[in-house]
């Protein structure tokens, strides 16, 4: 079942929709396509702005390849030709589905127009009465996120007091350096978005999904339209910095290019979900250390996961991994929603830097994914780190002295005690400041 | 084969010289961070390493390394 609101009767265009697997090459789709239906593909990324000419070329070539979404449009042929083309595309492994393309309302951009249509066909996929006009069989079964959360926002917001807090990060820039965004995502239409990629080759554009989950947290909107909210800093000034390739790794040169950047561009918060295995005794790596008072010395603080190496169900703790054991970093560990420290959460083993600073939501936590999946449910400190973030972000708002080290220590002092040692959770769960609601509620409270 | 290093500058030497030492030493400089004071480049062998390491005003220096998350998925601690 889906959540989206019931649409028009669909119309079919009399084109198709063939959406690839991931990472497909440009070339191999083209071959593919050409010896199916015989068409030439033009690519919607030749094109740098919506108008006449990229309706022309597709009417031309007979396909139109929309790369960052991994779907071609095919042009209808005379006939029978259709379906035998998607019968031969359907049986293809690189092909993950092909359905009639229908018509929907227009929306601003090519992009932004077909993103829409790719979510919009999948609804109108899980009606049985409009199966009727697909061809049959071949169509996998959509699948979608539940609205398990009744509430109208995720656990760890309401848990952190974001959902009561009177700020939203107006006002401060914050970077996520990871694999990008998804900047078709339509709970990111008409945000104040920076962006950068360090990552040769490659857009800011997020494929793996990982940036785009991390980014939804920190940042997502007050209140998107299929979900309950999950963003921490609706308000705050987005910089994307991809230092992860479409893969989900990065070199170091791609990293500290991207903090250089973060700093340079004055983002007061950068939130880094990234980190590598360090061993016990091992010292804080002295780049990192640079990089992080750099920033500090320039009104930055960079927030970076502790790391998941621990395996605490079998009394196994491995220190907080690097760089988020630098001294000059702050290092985030992961709880769940019964506030209990998340099994994988690295712990404060090492000195002089190793230590975990704060905790924050990290099981189950609900955000936004690329589309056509737009969201989805992960745990890990990369998913606690942003949440930090986000309330770093209204804390910076709340208070123009609270830059750097200050807003470090801020941090740390409006954290909440959840009963466990500063080695696991450091000074406890971060909390949002101006929880107006909950002071009220204190103060409704008989003594 | 060719190795890509990072080297860190100490606080008491002035980067500008110390990055053309860095680079006289075999290093071939493709970007240096001023802010971070971080030369990164590339070596073809490792003696050039070691020559750099022996420099003054050379903090730390060592081979590039790289980060990489896991895969999406709800059961991979993330």
């Amino acid at each position: 079942m889906n959540n989206i609101a019931a649409s028009p009767p669909p119309q079919p265009t009399g084109n198709m929709l063939v959406m690839f697997q991931p990472n497909r090459k440009p070339k191999e789709i083209e071959r593919l396509i050409s010896n199916a239906v015989g068409a030439k593909v033009v690519h919607s990324r030749d094109f740098h702005a919506a108008g006449p000419d990229v309706a022309e070329a597709f009417a031309e070539a007979g396909a139109l390849s929309l790369d960052r979404l991994g779907i071609v449009v095919i042009k209808a042929p005379e006939g029978d030709g259709i379906s035998v083309a998607a019968t031969m595309l359907r049986a293809r492994k690189e092909v993950v589905e092909v359905r009639p393309e229908f018509w929907m309302h227009v929306l601003a951009g090519w992009d932004e127009r077909y993103a829409a249509w790719v979510r919009d066909g999948l609804s109108l996929l899980a009606d049985p009465a409009l199966r009727a006009l697909l061809p049959p069989g071949g169509i996998a079964a959509p699948s979608f996120v539940p609205v398990a959360e009744q509430i109208s926002a995720t656990w760890g917001l309401t848990a952190t007091g974001v959902d009561r807090s009177t700020f939203s990060g107006a006002g401060i820039k914050l970077a996520v350096l990871d694999t990008g965004l998804d900047l078709l995502h339509p709970d990111f239409a008409g945000r104040s978005i920076v962006s950068a990629s360090f990552v040769p080759g490659e857009d800011v554009q997020d494929v793996q999904g990982h940036g785009t989950h991390v980014i939804g947290t920190a940042c997502g909107p007050l209140a998107p339209a299929e979900q309950v909210r999950y963003g921490v800093a609706y308000e705050a000034e987005i910089h994307v910095g991809k230092v992860l390739n479409n893969a989900g790794s990065g070199t170091e040169r791609w990293i500290l290019a991207g903090i250089e950047w973060a700093v340079e561009s004055k983002c007061e918060i950068i939130s880094l979900s990234l980190g590598r295995a360090v061993q016990p005794g091992e010292p804080p790596d002295p780049f990192y250390e640079r990089a992080g008072e750099y920033a500090l010395e320039n009104g930055s603080l960079i927030i970076a996961a502790a790391g998941n190496e621990s395996w605490r169900q079998y009394n196994s703790i491995r220190p907080v991994t690097s760089p988020a054991n630098a001294a000059s970093i702050m290092a985030v560990a992961a709880v769940d929603a019964k506030m209990k420290v998340a099994n994988f959460s690295c712990g404060g083993i090492n000195p002089a830097g190793g230590e975990v600073n704060v905790a924050g939501p990290g099981v189950d936590v609900l955000s936004s994914v690329p589309v056509p999946r737009n969201y989805d449910r992960f745990s890990g400190t990369s998913m606690a780190t942003p949440h930090v973030a986000g309330i770093a972000a209204l804390l910076a708002q709340s208070d123009k002295s609270l830059r750097g080290k200050a807003l470090w220590t801020a941090l740390e002092r409006g954290a909440r005690n959840i009963g466990h040692p500063a080695r696991d959770v450091g000074s406890g769960l971060v909390m949002a400041p101006g929880t107006a609601v909950s002071m009220d509620l204190q103060a409704a409270q008989p003594i | 084969m060719t190795k890509n290093v990072m080297v860190l500058v100490d606080e008491q030497h002035r980067l500008d010289s110390v990055t053309a030492a860095v680079e006289a030493c075999g290093v071939r400089v493709q970007r240096v961070m001023r802010g971070m004071r971080t030369i990164v480049g590339a070596v073809s062998d490792d003696a050039a390493i070691e020559r750099v390491q022996q420099m003054d005003g050379v903090a730390s220096v060592r081979e590039e390394k790289s980060f990489a998350v896991p895969p999406n998925h709800r059961d991979i601690p993330q």
